[in-house]
C-alpha cells in the first residue's frame, strides 16, 4: 500500500515528538541527535509503502530502542488493515463458494 | 577527639557519597523544548534536517574544564600552580592528552586519527567488548589466528555512527562545566591551616619566653640553695645570708650600742661648744687656752663620732643587705609558683593550638585527598572514554535488540492459539534469560538486559546436542503440562515443525553468549538433522541475520543453503560462522559482522 506525503510527515512529527521527550528524559543525549536525523532522514526518503515504513521503523526501533512503541504500534495498524482486507477478501471469496481459498486467505494475513 | 571524628566522618562522607552528578535537566529540558517550537513552527522534516547537524564540541570549553579541574593552587594572576615535575602536572597533560584524541576522534572520525591513536581506539574496543561480552571474545579470540581481519572487524566497529556518538556523547558529559570540581574546600582547609599555624606559633614563643623566664628564676634560686648538713652546698647568696643572720643579733646590739655611743659623742661635741661660747663671752677675760683644749676636744669627740657613724653605716648596710636577700628570696620563691602556674597555662594553650593545627593538617591532608581522587576519576575518565563509549554501544545495542526480540516473541504468544506454543514462547524468556542491570555511560542512566541464564541453558544445550530440539522442547513442556498431554502434544507434527528451529536458534544464541561454544559443539551441531531448518529459520527472521546471509549471497560467496556450506567447511570456521550469525557482535553491529562473515568465506567457497 502506497505511502502519502502527509502520512509519512506525520510520522516524521511522531519520531521528532519521541526525540524530545526522550532528550528530557535522559534516554538519549544530545550527541546521538545526528546520527538518528540522519538516519531517519535518509530512510524515509526511500520509504513508498507500508511495507517499507514497517521494515524502516523495525530497523530504528532496533537502533534506538525509543522507537520501539511507535514501531509496534504502526506495525499494528498495518497488520489490522490486512486482516481487514483479508476478511472482506474472505468473504467474497466464500460467497462465491470458495470456502478452503477463503480459510487460506484469512490464516495467511492472521500468521 | 569529636572535631578529629567529625573531620574524619566529613572526609568519608565526601569520598564515600561524592557530590551526585545531576543531569542537565534545564539544558535537556531547553533543548526539547527547541526541538518542540521549531517542529510547531516549520515542520518535522526541518526539524529533523536541523537535528542531523553535527557542531564540532567547543575546545575552549574543554579545556576551560581540565584547568578547572587539575590542581587547587592559584598563582597571584589568576593561573594554576602546576609546579613541574608534579603528580598534578602529570595528571593536566593525561587530561589534555585524553580529551585531545577524543576531540580528534570526533572532529574527524577514526580515520583521521595518527596510527599510533587508532590502535589506542581498536584496543579499547577490543579490550572492553571482550570484557563485557563472552561472545564477542572468543569470536575476537577465534580471529587471533588473522590479525588483518580482526583489525578490520574492529575498524568497522570504531566506524559505526552510533559508537563516534557514544565517544562525543562521553567526551560532552565529562567536560560538562557541571562537572567543575570545586576547590573551595581545599582552599579553605589550607587557609584554616595557616590561621591555625600562626595562632600556634605566636603562643609558641609566649611558652618559650615563659620557659626562659623558669630557668631565669630557677637559676636564682640555686644562689638560695639551702644545705643544712653540708653548708659547701649552699648556693652564694645563701652563704651570705646565713651568715648575715648569725651575725644578726651582735650587728642589732654593736648598732644600738654605736647609736648610743654616737648619741654621747653628740653630746660631748654640743656640750664642748656651749662652753667654748662661754667662754668666747667673757671679753674682760678670755682664755684663749681654755678655748683652744675645748676646740681640741671637739674635734677629738667629732672623730670619734665619725667613726662610730662609721660603723653604724657598716652595720645599717650589712642590714639592708641581709633584707635585701631574703626579699629576693622570697619574690624568686613566689616568683618561682607563678611562673610555673602560667608557664603550665601557655604550655596547655600551646598543646591545645598545636592540636588544632594537627587537625586542620588532617583536614587539609583529608580534602587534597579527596581532590586528589577526584582529579585521577576525572583524568580516568577522560582516558576511558573509548572503553565506556564502547561497552554503551554494546549495551544499547543489546538493548536495542532485546527489545525488538522481546516483542516479536510476545506478538507469537499472543497470536498463537496453541496453548503448548505459547507456554514454550515463554520459557525462552523465563527459562534462558535473567534480567541484568547496567549503570554504564550516562551515569544517571539505569539499563536493564536480558543475559544468558546459565544452569538452564547449559542444560538445554545438552539436551540439544543429544537429543536434537525436541529434547528441549519436550523438557519446556514438562515445566507446564501433564506427562500425558506432553506425549500427546509432541506428537503433534506440524508443532514440532514450527517450534523446533525457533527454539534451537533462541537456544543456540544464548548459549553463545555463554562464550562457552566449542569447536566440536560446532561441528555436531552443523550436522545434526535440524541444523538446515534451522539456518532457514535464521534466515526468515528480519534484521541482522537475514541481511547478512542475503548480502553474503549477493556478493557470491555462496549459493544454495547456506546449511550446506557450512558443512563444507571445517569446524573452525563453522564455529566462526556460528559465533557471528548467532552471537552479540551481529546483533549489535551489522556491517562489522558481515565484514568478518566475508573474510571467513573468502578463501574457498563454495566448492
Amino acid at each position: 500500500m502506497n505511502l502519502d506525503a502527509e502520512k509519512k510527515e506525520a510520522i516524521e512529527g511522531k519520531i521528532v515528538d519521541i526525540i524530545a521527550d526522550a532528550l528530557e528524559k535522559g534516554t538519549i543525549i544530545e550527541s546521538e541527535l545526528p546520527s538518528i536525523a540522519e538516519y531517519v532522514l535518509d530512510a524515509m526518503n526511500a520509504v513508498t509503502s507500508d511495507e517499507d515504513l514497517g521494515v524502516f521503523l523495525t530497523s530504528l526501533a532496533e537502533k534506538w530502542n525509543i522507537f520501539s512503541p511507535l514501531a509496534v504500534q504502526e506495525q499494528g495498524k498495518v497488520q489490522m488493515q490486512k486482516e481487514v482486507q483479508a476478511v472482506s477478501d474472505a468473504a467474497a471469496l466464500a460467497k462465491s463458494g470458495n470456502i478452503d481459498e477463503a480459510l487460506h486467505l484469512i490464516k495467511n494475513a492472521t500468521q | 577527639m569529636a572535631d578529629a571524628l567529625a573531620t574524619n566522618e566529613a572526609v568519608v562522607r565526601a569520598v564515600v557519597e561524592k557530590a551526585p552528578t545531576t543531569p542537565l535537566v534545564s539544558d535537556v529540558e531547553k533543548a526539547a523544548g527547541l526541538i518542540r517550537e521549531r517542529k510547531a513552527k516549520e515542520g518535522p522534516r526541518a526539524t529533523l534536517e536541523g537535528m542531523r547537524v553535527k557542531k564540532p564540541l567547543d575546545q575552549q570549553k574543554i579545556d576551560r574544564v581540565i584547568d578547572q579541574n587539575i590542581g587547587t593552587e592559584v598563582n597571584p594572576d589568576g593561573t594554576k600552580k602546576r609546579p613541574s615535575p608534579s603528580a598534578v602536572e602529570t595528571r593536566y597533560e593525561d587530561a589534555k592528552k585524553f580529551a585531545k584524541l577524543a576531540k580528534e576522534f570526533d572532529d574527524g572520525g577514526y580515520d583521521s586519527l595518527a596510527p599510533a591513536d587508532q590502535d589506542k581506539v581498536r584496543d579499547a574496543l577490543q579490550t572492553r567488548l571482550s570484557k563485557a561480552d563472552a561472545s564477542i571474545k572468543q569470536l575476537f579470540d577465534s580471529m587471533a589466528s588473522n590479525p588483518a581481519l580482526l583489525k578490520k572487524t574492529l575498524e568497522d566497529l570504531a566506524h559505526d555512527g552510533k559508537f563516534a556518538d557514544s565517544v562525543r556523547g562521553f567526551l560532552e558529559q565529562r567536560t560538562k562545566a557541571e562537572n567543575i570540581l570545586s576547590a573551595k574546600e581545599v582552599q579553605e582547609a589550607d587557609e584554616k591551616l595557616k590561621e591555625a599555624d600562626a595562632a600556634w606559633k605566636l603562643k609558641e614563643a609566649e611558652w618559650k619566653a615563659k620557659e626562659k623566664e623558669r630557668v631565669a628564676i630557677a637559676k636564682g634560686l640555686d644562689d638560695y640553695k639551702d644545705h643544712a648538713n653540708d653548708p659547701s652546698q649552699r648556693g652564694e647568696k645563701m652563704k651570705t645570708l646565713r651568715a648575715l643572720e648569725d651575725e644578726l643579733p651582735q650587728l642589732n646590739a654593736d648598732k644600738v650600742a654605736f647609736e648610743a655611743e654616737y648619741e654621747q659623742y653628740d653630746q660631748n661635741i654640743k656640750s664642748l661648744e656651749a662652753q667654748k661660747a662661754a667662754l668666747q663671752r667673757n671679753s674682760k677675760n678670755v682664755n684663749v687656752d681654755a678655748i683652744r683644749e675645748a676646740q681640741v676636744d671637739q674635734e677629738r669627740w667629732r672623730q670619734n663620732a665619725a667613726d662610730t657613724a662609721k660603723k653604724i653605716a657598716e652595720i645599717k648596710q650589712k642590714l639592708e643587705k641581709r633584707e635585701a636577700l631574703r626579699q629576693e628570696k622570697a619574690w624568686l620563691e613566689n616568683r618561682e609558683r607563678e611562673a610555673e602556674r602560667e608557664h603550665d597555662i601557655l604550655e596547655r594553650e600551646y598543646r591545645a593550638l598545636e592540636a588544632k593545627k594537627f587537625l586542620a593538617q588532617a583536614e587539609l591532608n583529608d580534602k587534597q585527598l579527596t581532590r586528589e581522587i577526584n582529579e585521577k576519576e576525572f583524568v580516568e575518565g577522560l582516558e576511558q572514554i573509548f572503553s565506556d563509549a564502547a561497552e554503551e554501544y554494546l549495551v544499547s545495542g543489546i538493548e536495542s535488540t532485546q527489545r525488538v526480540q522481546q516483542a516479536l516473541l510476545a506478538e507469537q504468544e499472543r497470536k498463537s492459539l496453541d496453548e503448548a506454543e505459547k507456554k514454550v514462547i515463554e520459557a525462552i524468556s523465563t527459562e534462558w534469560t535473567k534480567t541484568e542491570e547496567k549503570r554504564i555511560g550516562w551515569s544517571w542512566r539505569k539499563r536493564k538486559i536480558k543475559v544468558p541464564n546459565e544452569g538452564p541453558v547449559k542444560l538445554d544445550f545438552n539436551l540439544l546436542l543429544d537429543q536434537g530440539p525436541e529434547g528441549v522442547i519436550r523438557r519446556l513442556l514438562k515445566l507446564e503440562f501433564s506427562d500425558e498431554i506432553v506425549d500427546k502434544k509432541m506428537q503433534d507434527a506440524s508443532f514440532i515443525e514450527k517450534m523446533r528451529p525457533q527454539i534451537a536458534y533462541e537456544l543456540l544464541e544464548k548459549f553463545v553468549k555463554l562464550g562457552d561454544v566449542k569447536p566440536e559443539h560446532a561441528d555436531k551441531l552443523i550436522r545434526a538433522d535440524w541444523f538446515d531448518s534451522m539456518m532457514r529459520h535464521i534466515q526468515s527472521k528480519k534484521g541482522f541475520p537475514q541481511e547478512m546471509l542475503q548480502k553474503a549471497q549477493e556478493a557470491g560467496f555462496f549459493t544454495g543453503d547456506i546449511g550446506d556450506v557450512l558443512k563444507k567447511r571445517d569446524t573452525g570456521h563453522a564455529l566462526s560462522m556460528l559465533l557471528i550469525l548467532t552471537g552479540t557482535l551481529g546483533t549489535i553491529a551489522a556491517q562489522p559482522a558481515f565484514e568478518a562473515f566475508k573474510e571467513a568465506f573468502k578463501e574457498k567457497h563454495l566448492g
